[in-house]
């Protein structure tokens, strides 16, 4: 059996808001391997970061509410536990690194204080220990002359530095579970390079086991082992990374990676998915995508598909119209088969 | 399409922001032209001056020196009474289409501002016009009376695109028009920037910092760092062949979306300098692997390699 560090099933959180209930995220499960990376890719509204708020019990409540399900970290259920108990979790077992350094520091305080304090919080060390060793995490973050950076405030750091401060920060309780959410979707593409290298870097070093959340196919494709793609609070396909890229079976899959251009292909038009997500209010009863899909049938109207297993439990999609068996072809170009729609 | 002959000439453009710190040197002495009915990409991370250079080019800033003509005119002497006629020929889209839409007027009276500043249409016929160009955007000619609220971040990118066309335009500056966006919605946008381009003939100056994005749009792409434009060249030959270090770092710092094909990337070495005082001789020469002892007192020129290949820099020679 797989060594599950994190085993997320059947999770459901809801906000109640003015025009009734928005199920963020309605009924997702998935597992993550101890020191595997999995990506969690989806387009804004699809409830990839309220899944990870989740995991860290961090959302609001009211209006947020997580209804139902469970989250199963290292055998215990984190739903379960008391709020006292959480934070002893949070940042110790679990970190967590946001898409905007900035706000997620605090801008009075200096960068030094800030490491030492979550270290100092989580491990049984004195002052000086705790100062020496965030030292150490940023010299290995690469951030230069840390002496001197630890005098420094966040305002005085550049968008990349910044967010390499917090995941030295997130690293110096060698957290088991890195949830990293859009780390380097603020930064340039040249310091996002460094992110990327450095996250790689730090999960080769400490074995910590990343959920990255990201609607950067791009950067997906580079880090994560497994992906999940979501739409709609839903998990719509399920597998490795290069099944994904090479083999994916959901419409709205195929569709994102049809949608974005790319540097490694010409094309003279790209393919967009037509329409809009639609919201909770006008939500089709079946499927989510049913009205943007260009295979929609009156079955996925009516019906939400569920999601199915296939190809030995490896990989998942919930579609009816998908084609759940072993690879067919394995075409090069990024796109999967879209006929033979002999289903399962 | 056939391009034509040169619609804007940009000459030796210099814009310096007063700053407490001393002045900030966004934009330091660019030169570069377009041609009627292309499409230029302009890319850079962010502070290289790319959207500085477009706000100068619409006069929403005034350039220190330097000079650009368009359609043969100098559009930085232009008299304040023929600023409307400029106006009308060269318009913007911009990036945030939430802040760039004002919340309390329906979309109607926003595509129809610009219809009746510059007197395009008699008032009975405001509303076919109107409803004209919310179709050609992709748009329902019923959203005509609704607020710009009612709309998903894709459809308001389109309401501002039928507002820079309602006067139609010959060249229209975009800049970074969908980076705010999704990507499904994206590329929505894209298609319809190039097929509007093909049906109205249409010269594009784009501004991201995509650069995948910039590639699958444009003609020719023209690269900046810290003020400086140090590579332009056709976008196939600027992918495939990149002259300049900073270029080749920037190309393959982009994340394919391609397990199989990670290649090693060329990861630059800390942040771009300040503008305020930016590095003596070439600029890139403090983050590049290659730079000698010139590179960081000369200035290196931009010479031309090859067809209409222009890089600046001291190893190519």
């Amino acid at each position: 059996m797989a060594d599950n560090l994190l085993e997320v099933k059947d999770l459901r959180t809801y906000f109640r808001t003015e025009e009734g209930v928005v199920k963020a995220v309605d009924g997702i499960s998935f597992n993550l391997e101890r020191g595997k990376t999995l990506g969690i890719v989806g387009e804004s509204g699809c409830g990839k970061s309220v899944t990870s708020l989740s995991i860290m019990r961090l959302i609001p409540n009211p209006p947020g509410k997580i209804v139902s399900g469970s989250i199963v970290f290292e055998g215990k259920d984190l739903l379960t536990k008391t709020e006292k108990q959480m934070r002893g979790i949070r940042g110790n077992d679990i970190s967590m690194i946001f898409q905007e350094p900035m706000t997620s520091l605090n801008p009075i305080m200096k960068v030094g204080t800030q490491i030492s304090e979550a270290i100092l919080l989580h491990q049984k060390i004195g002052t000086t220990d705790a100062k020496k060793k965030a030292i150490e995490m940023l010299t290995r973050v690469g951030i230069p002359m840390p002496e001197k950076r630890m005098d420094s405030y966040p305002h005085q750091l550049s968008g990349g530095m910044r967010q390499r401060v917090m995941i030295a920060m997130a690293l110096s309780c060698n957290s088991k579970l890195l949830i990293a959410d859009e780390p380097t979707t603020a930064l340039d593409v040249t310091i996002q390079a460094q992110i990327i290298d450095l996250m790689k870097k730090m999960r080769s070093e400490f074995g910590t086991s990343i959920i990255l959340i990201t609607h950067d196919l791009g950067v997906v494709s580079g880090l994560a082992d497994d992906v999940v793609v979501m739409y709609a609070g839903k998990i719509v396909e399920k597998a490795a990374v290069r099944d994904i890229f090479k083999d994916a079976r959901h419409p709205y899959t195929i569709g994102l990676l049809q949608s974005i251009p790319r540097i490694d292909q010409e094309v003279e038009r790209l393919q967009a998915i037509e329409g809009v997500v639609p919201n909770q209010q006008e939500m089709p009863p079946g499927c989510a995508f049913y009205p943007r899909c260009v295979r929609a049938t009156e079955r996925c109207r009516t019906e939400a598909p569920p999601l199915e297993s296939f190809d030995a439990g490896k990989r998942a999609v919930a579609c009816w119209n998908a084609v759940k068996r072993e690879a067919i072809t394995m075409s090069d170009t990024g796109n999967a088969p879209m006929d033979g729609g002999k289903a399962k | 399409m056939k391009k034509g002959a040169a619609i804007l000439e940009v000459e030796d453009l210099v814009k310096h922001f007063p700053s407490p710190a001393g002045s900030v040197k966004a934009v330091d002495g660019i030169s570069f032209s377009i041609l009627e009915g292309e499409t230029l990409g302009m890319v850079g991370e962010s502070g290289c001056g790319k959207s500085t250079t477009g706000k100068i080019l619409i006069r929403l800033e005034d350039p220190t020196s330097g000079s650009a003509h368009f359609e043969g005119k100098d559009i930085f002497s232009i008299h304040k009474n023929d600023m409307k006629a400029f106006r009308r020929k060269v318009q913007i889209v911009f990036q945030d289409p939430f802040a760039s839409l004002d919340p309390r007027m329906t979309v109607g009276e926003i595509i129809g501002e610009p219809l009746l500043v510059h007197n395009l249409v008699a008032r009975k016929l405001m509303k076919p016009r109107i409803q004209e160009l919310l179709k050609m955007v992709g748009l329902d000619a019923t959203h005509a009376d609704r607020y710009p609220h009612e709309f998903s971040g894709g459809q308001r990118q389109r309401i501002g695109i039928a507002r820079a066309l309602a006067v139609e335009p010959r060249l229209i500056i975009c800049d970074e028009p969908v980076s705010a966006l999704d990507v499904s919605i994206q590329a929505q946008i894209i298609n319809l920037l190039k097929d509007l381009q093909r049906n109205h003939r249409l010269t594009y100056l784009f501004i991201a910092h995509d650069l995948a994005v910039v590639k699958h749009i444009s003609d020719r792409i023209c690269v900046m760092y810290l003020g400086k434009i140090v590579e332009t060249a056709n976008k196939r030959t600027l992918f495939d062949k990149p002259l300049h270090p900073y270029t080749k770092a920037l190309l393959s710092s982009i994340p394919v979306p391609n397990p199989d094909r990670q290649e090693e990337r060329i990861l630059l070495e800390g942040d771009a300098p300040s503008p305020v005082s930016p590095p003596t001789g070439c600029r890139f020469h403090t983050r590049c692997a290659y730079a000698y002892d010139l590179c960081k007192y000369k200035e290196p020129p931009m010479l031309e390699y090859g067809d209409k290949h222009f890089c600046a820099c001291h190893l190519l020679n």
